[in-house]
């Protein structure tokens, strides 16, 4: 798997964003791309070497900047989602010829809030989720879609049927040894091993 | 929290080996576009779609009661609301 078909995920890590981010890695790994979350680097001094390592390899970046405010009053907003959407247009604009082909989305729940806090990224491609799954895989799917010529992809629809089994037969194994604490503790990068065993079984007809 | 390892080969093929199910009748019950649609396990088209969640709930039993069967109700954002369980 090379070039075209990485994707570079940017979103936040909190629980409530938890939803979101399996539809998304879901999304991704169902229309055929190997998606890249900067949650699964460990060693904090490296992060920023990897996120590096992670733009210059993926034609595809989705960035959600949802959590670019205070969630709670008295929490701060989140600034590392913006410093690395930052980084990835950086790539795609001073970039040589393959990084000049990088495709970016940019995330956030409502429409319009990003022209309040970084109104210089007009004119990106900008679409609202609402914090609903649903959306963001019909945002993702049709973005993609627009960004892949000549190839069909999966409905929305047929996206969201699969995945909503999925999670059911994830939770029915697993629930069995883990408590629900672990569950939702566990690492994006086991989330995406069973998610490729999943599909990739799915698909078998 | 130290977060565990979850993901294992076999555990990995063990989910896998769910989503093509032989012999269950597991019936889904989704939220679409703007109607619950029902879903037989191992497909991507709905059975029937419907206005209320009440409705596809009922139908999917109906289906579910006929045979060794379960019906999984999902919630609006995917994850699991209920599971309703039916033996002959």
């Amino acid at each position: 798997m090379g070039f075209e078909s990485n994707v570079f995920i940017n979103c936040p890590f909190d629980d409530e964003y938890k939803p979101m981010l399996k539809a998304l890695v879901f999304t991704s790994i169902y229309l055929n791309l190997v998606p890249h979350v900067s949650e699964t680097i460990s060693s904090s001094n490296t992060r920023i070497d990897q996120i590096k390592r992670y733009i210059r390899k993926s034609k595809f970046g989705i960035h959600d900047i949802s959590r670019n405010k205070a969630m709670v009053v008295g929490d701060l907003p989140r600034f590392n989602m913006p410093y690395e959407l930052g980084l990835d247009i950086g790539a795609c604009e001073f970039g040589g010829k393959i990084l000049k082909s990088k495709k970016i989305l940019i995330l956030d729940t409502e429409r319009y809030h990003y022209q309040k806090v970084i109104s210089d990224i007009s004119g990106q491609d900008i679409s609202a989720h609402n914090d609903e799954p649903k959306t963001l895989i019909s945002k993702v799917r049709n973005w993609l879609s627009s960004n892949t010529e000549d190839i069909v992809l999966a409905s929305t629809n047929e996206i969201w049927i699969a995945y909503n089994q999925f999670i059911d037969d994830l939770t029915s194994i697993l629930s069995a040894t883990y408590t629900e604490e672990e569950l939702k503790e566990m690492p994006i990068s086991d989330y995406i091993k069973f998610t490729n065993d999943w599909i990739k079984k799915f698909k078998q007809i | 929290m130290s977060r565990k390892v979850i993901y294992t080969k076999s555990r990995g093929e063990t989910v896998a080996s769910l989503a093509r199910p032989v012999n269950i009748a597991k019936l889904h019950v989704i939220l679409g576009e703007s109607k619950w649609s029902v879903v037989i396990e191992g497909n991507t088209k709905a059975l029937r779609t419907f206005l209320t969640v009440d409705q596809a709930i009922n139908f999917a039993k109906d289906i579910a009661a006929k045979k060794t069967g379960e019906v999984v109700i999902h919630e609006e954002n995917g994850l699991i609301k209920d599971r309703i369980s039916f033996n002959r």
